[in-house]
């Protein structure tokens, strides 16, 4: 026979409370008032601990019969009787269902998001790309640039312009549909050359000046429109908006998210481009040259120029992923550039003279 | 302290007699330990940095049982009924509700808008106007939900007013601030306070604030005048520094510009309003009153000081992760300096009939607002 304990009972009606008297029997928790004005009966499986029972507080319960009702005795032996009855009150660490289940959803949570990050952005970039519409992502790629080549002029020398304008012309005049680009030069020392968004494709100074003639530079560029046409630049776009998500997601705060416009070099800089993005810009570049009837073999010979200085440690591409980025090795790109010679030139002379010095 | 008999007692059921309820004296107790809530801020910490932060609102949550628990009302322990999903749910809710489409709006202005053209300085006032009315929000929705999640004997809390409300009240008394260059500050803090605290229901009784301004206004007035002087001694005694011929005066002698000082009077003025801070938190006390008790602080310059200081320490120099330390200290100095007088009839406060929010927090936790 179970004992009977003095206890306050407070019916979750009014904050009113009563003396009673609690009792754990066979069939559950029976409750009753010492002046005799209620009685309540709480079956053990509806009852609940408020919290764990502890020496110097009361143990308060509650039933889900009555969700705002309260039970608190001071009995050690209540407690004792209790954990007899209903074991399941004082269950701790893992043998709570309720906790089991919780680190159950955390780590499926976790392993979600996980493959999301690791699987899904990367696959899900593609097509997203596809839906920007082109005149966002022009304006995209037009904020991209001032900000990558804040302080960094522009070289506009007319005639300079003029025979750049005549080689993008040439390269994409097979294209349907046509591509809209807009090309320039960047006045930077740097031998690289990089697309961003919206068709927007930068020269920088430094590859015009290690270039030997006008094919060379056709190459980058063919290379660059790849990229373009692909829709590159946007993929990683998203890609690093996925991942700022993700982040803002499990800090919690929005910094992340609120400062990719304005993070610079944001873009390129996180990720670059894969390995695969980079074949597919390689075989569409050496498709255009094929198309447009100029020679692959100034490609590779570029290549092999630049092979000797990347392994010094020189400075090639530099802080932006463009052109000459780390992958595919230089080595692999120089044996897939086959070498067939036309004979013919992206430019003439005077043109290609004129590109050389467009800084001027 | 109510005794409780330890030996088992079998009572005969059929006393008659209702004896009435002994109250025990009308007062706020902070009882918890940090030794008994180390292990609990341990293991949160951990469990924090293997879940990525993830497992902040079961951690949270636990502190706060614990912190509820410890806090007795006349002798009674206060219970927090809170769940960590909940605040889970409320953060998801907000992050894909607010904050996304907020990141999204605001990375295609600073894409597609020219950052020194006049819709640009339009967006921007917007996004101000935006961001005040939402944190209003969070204040009055976190506040909601935790009183509802406080529990004395079976009785919930709540709040009866409208979040929108009291949102554009935020930004339009935090406006009017800025735009006096803060003399309508004491104003500001009295018609917000008092909105909350008169929304703020315990059961079906409502929270009255009755507050004059005058005396806000007096150490208002004294905090800002102190200040301005000690800025202009300052700039005096370093203008005079600046002409003699030491080696400080090297640094110096260019002057400062407007806004330089300025800039450093904003940093100067928090700094003496710790006094009005006193006078706020001992008058608010006193203004506020429930069912017919009243409440009295007393706050001092250095009882405060002694609060603040260590809780700042103490989250600096545990990286953060202390905090709970901090909200322990400031229950306590809250239980320990409050007076509570009248008398309270518990049998007169029924059950709140409003609905509780089911999930709690989420734009609080989005603006970084979490107190406790």
């Amino acid at each position: 026979m179970a004992g009977a304990y003095d206890g306050d009972f407070s019916d979750g009606h009014t904050a009113a409370l009563h003396e009673v008297v609690a009792q754990a029997q066979n069939d559950g928790l029976h409750i009753n008032s010492k002046t005799g004005d209620f009685t309540e009966h709480w079956k053990f499986a509806d009852i609940r601990a408020i919290d764990p029972p502890r020496a110097d507080t009361p143990f308060r319960l509650t039933s889900q019969t009555m969700p705002d009702a309260r039970l608190s005795v001071a009995s050690p032996e209540f407690v004792d009787d209790l954990r007899r009855q209903a074991p399941q009150l004082f269950l701790t660490g893992f043998a709570q269902p309720t906790l089991r289940r919780n680190l159950a959803l955390v780590i499926l949570v976790l392993c979600i998001l996980g493959l999301f990050l690791w699987q899904g952005i990367p696959r899900l970039s593609a097509p997203l790309a596809q839906l920007v519409p082109a005149q966002w992502a022009q304006k995209f790629g037009e904020t991209y640039r001032g900000r990558l080549l804040s302080g960094v002029p522009i070289c506009k020398d007319a005639s300079g312009t003029a025979a750049l304008a005549v080689l993008t012309k040439r390269l994409t005049n097979s294209l349907s549909p046509p591509l809209k680009l807009n090309v320039v030069v960047a006045d930077k020392a740097q031998v690289n050359a990089f697309a961003l968004p919206g068709g927007h494709i930068v020269i920088m100074r430094g590859l015009l000046e290690k270039a030997e003639n006008s094919d060379e530079v056709a190459a980058v560029l063919a290379h660059e429109i790849g990229h373009v046409s692909r829709r590159h630049p946007l993929q990683i776009g998203i890609h690093v908006a996925g991942i700022g998500m993700l982040v803002d997601l499990f800090t919690g705060e929005g910094s992340t998210l609120m400062g990719i416009a304005g993070d610079v070099g944001g873009l390129l800089l996180l990720l670059g481009y894969s390995r695969d993005m980079e074949r597919e810009a390689d075989a569409y570049g050496r498709n255009l040259m094929v198309t447009t009837g100029l020679s692959t073999g100034a490609i590779a010979r570029f290549f092999a120029r630049l092979e000797p200085a990347a392994k010094n440690g020189e400075e090639i591409g530099g802080e932006i992923g463009g052109y000459f980025s780390s992958h595919p090795p230089l080595k692999e790109r120089i044996k897939a550039a086959e070498n067939t010679e036309t004979g013919r030139r992206a430019l003439n002379d005077t043109d290609w003279m004129a590109l050389q010095k467009i800084c001027r | 302290m109510r005794f409780y008999p330890t030996v088992a007692i079998i009572t005969p059921m059929n006393d008659t007699v209702a004896p009435p309820e002994e109250l025990p004296p009308l007062s706020l107790q902070q009882r918890g330990r940090a030794g008994a809530l180390a292990p609990i801020v341990v293991l949160n910490t951990f469990l924090n940095i293997i879940t990525l932060s993830i497992y902040r609102f079961w951690g949270k949550t636990k502190v706060r049982q614990y912190l509820w628990r410890q806090t007795y009302f006349m002798d009674e322990p206060l219970e927090y009924s809170g769940a960590g999903g909940e605040l889970f749910k409320g953060f998801l809710a907000a992050f894909l509700l607010v904050l996304l489409p907020m990141a999204i709006v605001s990375n295609l202005a600073e894409t597609y808008l020219d950052l020194e053209s006049t819709a640009f300085a339009v967006f921007s006032v917007l996004s101000y106007i935006v961001v005040y009315l939402l944190i209003g929000m969070a204040i009055y929705r976190a506040r909601r939900y935790r009183l509802s999640r406080t529990v004395w004997r079976g009785i919930r809390g709540g709040m009866s007013g409208s979040s929108r409300q009291y949102a554009v009240r935020y930004l339009l008394s935090w406006a009017l601030t800025l735009i006096t260059l803060g003399w309508t500050y004491p104003w500001m803090r009295l018609t917000l306070f008092g909105r909350l605290m008169e929304e703020t229901t315990f059961g079906n009784r409502a929270f009255v604030f009755r507050a004059g301004l005058g005396p806000l206004y007096r150490i208002f007035a004294i905090c800002w005048i102190a200040s301005f002087l000690v800025l202009a001694v300052a700039m005096l005694g370093l203008e005079i520094l600046g002409h003699s011929d030491t080696e400080f005066s090297l640094t110096w002698t260019a002057g400062f510009s407007f806004w330089q000082i300025g800039l450093l009077w904003l940093i100067l003025l928090p700094v003496f309003m710790i006094w009005y801070k006193v006078r706020e938190i001992n008058h608010f006390a006193q203004a506020t009153s429930f069912m017919g008790i009243s409440f009295q602080m007393d706050a001092t310059l250095w009882n405060l000081m002694r609060l603040v200081v260590p809780n700042l320490l103490i989250i600096i120099c545990t990286l953060g992760f202390g905090m709970p330390f901090a909200q322990m200290r400031t229950f306590r100095y809250f239980c320990d300096h409050l007076t509570i007088q009248g008398e309270l009839t518990p049998a007169w406060i029924e059950q709140t009939r409003a609905e509780a929010p089911t999930i709690g927090e989420g734009l609080a936790d989005v603006f970084d607002l979490g107190a406790v």
